[in-house]
């Protein structure tokens, strides 16, 4: 009797654990299902808008300001009209930003953009900015730049936002000529920039956070060289005459002894002549080919000088003809044409490395 | 209100006598009016200023301009607060600044995932891009070698210490790695809280004491050159003149004419090393420190004119009818003794500028 009291509690109670664990099973389930929020918590994708620029002018490329000046429109097709990326837009390394015409419109899809739209926000923007650009004008005046006009998204970050770039629509037409310059490439791309800090988003733990930003970039190159015949034609004189010295006698002590006079003018020539390139061309912490050219120069005058006191150390002691010979047969005709061989080779260099 | 406490009073004296209701009606006649009575003592007790997290993201650093003795700085604060009303950018001054343009000026409520204002489960969440010109006073005395500590300062205006301070965002604050500086490098990031004392409150009917002080952060860029080229250009130059300048030795001054070789070689040495002094004005602005380019041309200069001087004696010495010694004087001794104290010189100046920077 005992025994089977103590076997039907076994049963109930074996039945009872199976209940509770088809319950429980059951419920987890149940929990399991409620819980596909977490499927919803997998990041979707950003919002995105077609973002194009056009570039209408460039101009004061200004080397010793390092700046030049852009003019430019910039538009947005949306798909939706709470997303405004022309408002939340951001023009980098900018001195000064003069913005104009900020115009939207309603209009029927038309495009292969955004297939399932019929009407898509269509924003313009045109934007007038000094750029800071920091020009390298080692190879001046064979140098060539690619101007960077960057534009970045400045509050959505990029698992939020993102542009996607105009390529058929992008482009450029200067309303004027860029004078000594042609743009040889314009390209426009789209970048995520990260960040190595959260900006101090509360929500965020750890930095995360990186922006879209759209990058326009014209390569430009110099086509006039004018200038550079202006920076130098003082310093090729000046070391042409240093190399006349060669022909006069160093015997003659005084100073109308014109060797002396020649050179020391010549220096002071080639001095003046490297000041004034600064104003052109900026100041540069870079070895330009221009203060290659100067202070080659220089160094020739100084050795000119050299070679006169040892010209003149020669006829002291009673070997003027000697000096007379080696200053017009060996000096002469070495100097001449190591500077021009130095002079082709620094100017070959830059006109390949550009 | 009397009646009641007449009432309880009664009730006491009933149940525990006369005496102790004499010490229960003290002690509470103490505590009342310790409490809420007049609550003067409360009152004094200073109540802690109010405090948001604010921090600093610098993105660009450009335009050094040692002339115009300024720089640009591109950056982002953000303050977070537990209180919507709260706003410390709305009341930020950027001390020093020439000019400042903001942008993208927005707040958010965020939830609160942060080690700062524990018991807020929200918190609002402001941010500002910034672009400003700083006044900046560039210390060239050691130039090229110079470093610098770039400052920006930013002030709260409104509110003195005892209302609002800033607590600074240690973790997120910094600058972009990756940013373009030309010739310079930057080797360190520092912000700083401090508390700003003015001898005056500005006015302010609230405060009795003859100052106020305001929270500040001061965020430090220490800045170093990287690059070297524009002072090899700035004096090269006058080292060539120096050269020429020691060439006169070699001139014998045997000759009465004041136009002899040796004079007009130094007389031209001269002119082309104070031409080349006014060249590192454009480069390195206008200074009332003695830089290291100054100290250079200003010895090369004394040397030139020392071997005017040693010409003049030279010359006295060839009408005592001493030419020899003279001319060995000249080439063997003097040209030796400036070029080798020259080279010194440079060598002890240079190594000086590049040590303490």
């Amino acid at each position: 009797m005992l025994r089977e009291k103590v076997s039907i509690v076994r049963s109930w109670l074996s039945s009872a654990f199976r209940v509770g664990a088809a319950v429980l099973l059951m419920s987890g389930l149940w929990f399991g299902l409620e819980a596909t929020p977490a499927v919803a918590a997998v990041p979707q994708a950003p919002q995105t808008c077609r973002v194009g620029v056009y570039v209408t002018a460039l101009r004061d490329l200004d080397l010793a300001e390092k700046s030049f000046s852009a003019e430019f429109w910039v538009w947005s097709v949306c798909p939706s009209e709470d997303v405004k990326p022309l408002k939340s837009l951001k023009v980098l390394n900018v001195k000064k930003l003069e913005s104009s015409h900020d115009l939207t419109s309603i209009s029927k899809n038309l495009t292969d953009s955004f297939p399932t739209k019929e009407q898509l926000y269509w924003s313009q923007i045109r934007i007038n900015a000094v750029f800071s650009y920091s020009w390298n004008v080692s190879n001046y005046p064979f140098d060539r730049h690619t101007l960077i006009i960057p534009i970045q998204e400045a509050i959505e970050n990029a698992s939020n936002f993102v542009y996607t770039p105009d390529f058929d629509h992008s482009g450029y037409q200067l309303s004027s000529g860029l004078d000594d310059w042609k743009i040889t490439q314009f390209k426009i791309s789209e970048e995520k920039v990260p960040y190595n800090t959260t900006f101090g988003n509360p929500e965020l733990i750890s930095p995360q956070d990186s922006y879209s930003r759209m990058v326009v970039a014209i390569d430009i190159k110099r086509v006039k060289l004018f200038s550079f015949f202006k920076l130098t034609i003082g310093v090729y004189i000046a070391f042409a005459v240093a190399m006349l010295s060669f022909f006069y006698d160093s015997k003659e002590t005084s100073l109308a002894s014109p060797r002396r006079a020649i050179f020391i003018g010549s220096l002071f020539a080639a001095l003046l002549s490297m000041r004034v390139q600064e104003s052109v061309i900026g100041r540069t912490e870079d070895l330009t080919l221009v203060d290659q050219i100067h202070i080659a120069t220089i160094l020739y005058i100084f050795g000119t000088g050299v070679i006169a006191v040892y010209s003149r150390l020669t006829s002291e002691s009673g070997q003027a003809k000697r000096s007379k010979r080696l200053d017009r047969r060996v000096f002469f005709q070495l100097f001449t044409f190591s500077f021009v061989v130095l002079n082709v080779i620094a100017i070959a260099y830059a006109i390949i490395v550009g | 209100m009397p009646s009641l406490w007449a009432d309880c009073l009664a009730k006491i004296m009933t149940r525990f006598g006369a005496s102790t209701s004499l010490i229960v009606v003290l002690m509470s006649s103490l505590s009342f009016s310790f409490l809420g009575g007049s609550g003067s003592a409360w009152a004094d007790i200073v109540p802690a200023p109010q405090t948001c997290q604010v921090g600093i993201f610098v993105t660009a650093l450009r335009d050094f301009s040692l002339s115009e003795k300024s720089f640009t700085a591109d950056f982002r604060l953000w303050s977070v607060c537990p209180d919507a009303e709260l706003q410390p950018l709305k009341s930020m001054e950027f001390v020093d600044a020439l000019e400042s343009e903001t942008a993208f000026d927005t707040t958010q409520k965020k939830q609160n995932r942060s080690e700062s204002f524990k018991t807020k489960d929200q918190v609002y969440w402001s941010q500002r891009d910034v672009s400003a010109i700083f006044s900046y006073n560039w210390n060239v005395n050691n130039y090229p070698f110079d470093r610098h500590v770039l400052k920006i300062p930013l002030e709260e205006v409104v509110s003195d210490t005892s209302v609002f301070t800033y607590t600074p965002d240690f973790k997120n604050s910094g600058y972009q790695r990756d940013m373009r500086l030309g010739s310079w490098e930057v080797t360190g990031f520092s912000i700083v809280e401090e508390k700003m004392a003015y001898s005056t409150t500005f006015g302010d009917p609230t405060l009795t004491v003859k100052q106020g002080v305001y929270s500040r952060l001061s965020i430090l860029l220490p800045i170093r050159r990287v690059k070297a080229i524009s002072f090899f250009k700035l004096t090269t130059g006058v080292y060539v003149a120096f050269a020429v300048a020691m060439l006169s030795f070699f001139y014998e001054t045997g000759q009465a004419s004041l136009v002899s070789a040796r004079t007009s070689l130094l007389v031209g040495c001269l002119f082309a090393a104070l031409v080349n002094m006014r060249a590192p004005e454009s480069v390195l602005g206008r200074t009332e420190g003695f830089t290291l380019v100054d100290q250079i041309h200003v010895v090369a200069i004394l040397y030139i004119f020392a071997a005017a001087l040693a010409t003049v004696n030279s010359r006295l010495l060839n009408e005592a009818g001493q030419g020899k010694l003279a001319l060995l004087r000249d080439r063997r001794l003097l040209f030796r003794l400036f070029s080798i104290s020259f080279v010194v010189l440079n060598v002890i100046m240079i190594s000086y500028a590049a040590i303490v920077g």
